[in-house]
């Protein structure tokens, strides 16, 4: 038997591609749930709504539908933050000073009915087909599995990079304390001058930006993009990453991020490699109970993740 | 009210006709008051007199259901907390409020006002300038916590504090935050006498500074020390007031801790 080392290193690659686009979204839902206390029920929604933005943009012009100013895809990254972080926005001001119950409902209606949106509004989003002809950055090199999959990775961890450096000098700062401080007792914070609202709305409109990015890097890796890649279980699927990983730490969020992205591959691949074809599409939701149970027992070992809140906040004591 | 040879300067804090209610208790019944610039104001009254649901009208916490609020003549009842610390009024609370997943020193640093740390785009492109204010409030807040004994605790979680020293972070907190305007409730509860006898001079040093201060305090002994006017209340009214000695003799302010109002 030849191990097919090139193959090898492909498959790790877009491995590396799908984890750095989740860690990307958690480290989104780690801003707004673990720093703020923010719980978000949409996450799909905010995803797919980054994704969408980004598609339409920089689409080629095509019959059929409204997509193509053709921007490059840079541009789309942009646009797509900036929407879902404009959604963002809205729905939290909608959930009256983004408390909990109000803001669980608000953005799980806000997925809701952005999921119908897309599946209705086909001449906006191509409905149930969705998206296709979405550009890639590094296509050329389509026709070099090894070549495009190193490429891709490099380009979508150098930005999942990036955020996690960014985020670290925000979270990791006077802005992280502060915020802290709103999460943990709103009243203490205002007789300080702290505005709760206004901390709040900075960390879920930031949250949701990077989730639409997140989406963004989405439909420039995959080329095309459907209502089905944004299921209500990807929502669940980056709350079981975050809350596995550790809220309140970003190494616990990527630690979360990476590893259910792999416990996800692998589950694929051992329904491709021992299940009849026939059987797998019935097979796949299984994927949900075993990453649920692994949840469940990360759980019972270590009840706050698998990285907990650290007390010092300031890097810079 | 105020004749021409009142030495005084005017009041920072003014308050007219407050009422505060809960449901169908009036715990605060249409309290006046002033409390100017140096001033050092005791606010006594016996348990459920209302100091506290005054306090939290004052301040912010909660709206009060009739009356004026002027700071330095504007009106502010209006305002919510955050906007009445920014007008440079601020307030302790009777069961102190500490960040229990902050250290002791982070619980005051988090006080300091206009820090550019607290802004995204600063947080993002000028860590160098971050760093330069962290070092120095942190400096700040240690002096802060030296001042009021909680010194060799910086580091510890905030959460596993006692309520004396609890207590004292609150008022450190609130000392960073450099307010013109201070409200205390109980300041001195559950601190170890001598180190109330240091809070108490600094109440003092405060007021010499220019500052105002309004507290509320069970021990007489202490009020009588520190103030230069006492308040005493009794079911949500002032009962009297006037300087500690009279008030503290006045068959009112007896009445009221007998549970008569006068
Ligand atoms: N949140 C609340 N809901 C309902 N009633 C309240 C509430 N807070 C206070 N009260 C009532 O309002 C009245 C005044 O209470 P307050 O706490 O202001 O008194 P206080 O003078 O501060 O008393 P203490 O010396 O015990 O602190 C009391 O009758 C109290 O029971
Ligand atoms: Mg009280």
């Amino acid at each position: 038997m030849t191990i097919d080392l090139a193959g090898l290193l492909a498959y790790a690659a877009s491995f590396g591609v799908l984890a750095a686009i989740n860690v990307v979204i958690c480290l989104s839902l780690e801003l707004q749930w673990g720093r703020a206390g923010l719980f978000n029920a949409g996450v799909a929604g905010f995803v797919a709504v980054g994704a969408y933005a980004s598609a339409l943009l920089t689409a080629e012009p095509a019959a059929g539908h409204l997509a193509g100013p053709g921007l490059p895809v840079i541009a789309g990254l942009a646009a797509g933050s900036v929407t879902a972080g404009a959604l963002s926005v809205a729905v939290g001001s909608l959930a009256r000073r983004l408390r909990g119950d109000y803001l669980a409902i608000a953005t799980f209606g806000a997925a809701v009915v952005l999921e119908l949106l897309l599946r209705n509004l086909t001449p906006l989003t191509g409905g149930p087909l969705g998206l296709a002809f979405i550009p890639r950055p590094f296509a050329g090199l389509a026709d070099r599995p090894l070549a495009f999959a190193l490429a891709s990775f490099a380009w979508v961890g150098f930005i999942a990079l990036v955020l996690y450096v960014g985020i670290g000098r925000l979270v990791d700062g006077p802005w992280g304390r502060t915020l802290r401080a709103v999460r943990d007792d709103e009243r203490a914070a205002a007789s300080l001058g702290k505005s709760p609202v206004r901390f709040r709305l900075e960390a879920f409109a930031l949250g949701g930006a990077l989730m639409g990015l997140g989406g963004a890097l989405k439909a420039h890796t995959l080329g095309f993009i459907a209502p089905e890649h944004f299921p209500p279980t990807l929502t669940f699927q980056v709350w079981a990453m975050l809350v596995l990983g550790g809220a309140g730490r970003r190494q616990g969020a990527v630690l979360g991020a990476v590893l259910v992205t792999a416990l996800w591959s692998a589950t694929d691949l051992l329904l491709a490699f021992f299940v009849p074809a026939g059987a797998q599409a019935q097979l796949a939701p299984l994927r949900i109970v075993v990453v649920g149970a692994l949840l469940a027992l990360g759980l019972l070992w270590r009840p706050r993740g698998l990285l907990a809140e650290r007390l010092r906040v300031s890097r810079y004591l | 009210m105020k004749d021409d040879h009142d030495p005084r300067p005017p009041p920072v804090l003014e308050a007219r006709g407050l009422v505060v209610r809960y449901g169908g208790v009036c715990a605060v019944d249409g309290v006046s008051l002033a409390v100017a610039a140096g001033e050092v104001v005791g606010l006594v009254g016996p348990n459920g007199a209302g100091k506290s649901s005054l306090f939290d009208a004052l301040a912010g916490d909660r709206r009060p259901d009739s009356g004026e609020i002027r700071l330095g003549g504007t009106r502010i009842e209006h305002e919510g907390a955050e906007a009445r610390l920014g007008r440079g009024m601020g307030r302790t609370f009777q069961v102190p409020r500490p960040i229990g997943s902050l250290s002791v020193l982070e619980n005051v640093m988090l006080a300091a006002p206009g820090q550019a740390g607290e802004g995204v785009l600063a947080s993002l492109c000028a860590p160098a300038r971050v760093r330069a204010a962290e070092r120095r409030l942190a400096a700040r807040a240690a002096e802060l916590l030296d001042d009021v004994g909680l010194d060799g605790h910086a580091d510890a979680n905030a959460a596993h504090l006692s309520v004396g020293q609890r207590k004292l972070l609150d008022l450190a907190r609130l000392l960073m935050a450099e307010p013109r305007v201070l409200l205390l409730d109980e300041p001195m509860a559950g601190v170890h006498p001598a180190t109330a006898e240091r809070l108490g001079e600094r109440l003092t040093a405060l007021a010499a500074d220019g500052r105002a201060v309004l507290f509320v305090e069970h021990q007489l002994g202490l009020v009588a020390a520190r103030c230069t006017r006492v308040i005493a209340m009794a079911a949500g009214r002032i009962a009297c007031e006037g300087p500690p000695a009279e008030v503290l003799a006045d068959p009112r302010l007896a009445a009221a801790y007998l549970g008569r109002t006068a």
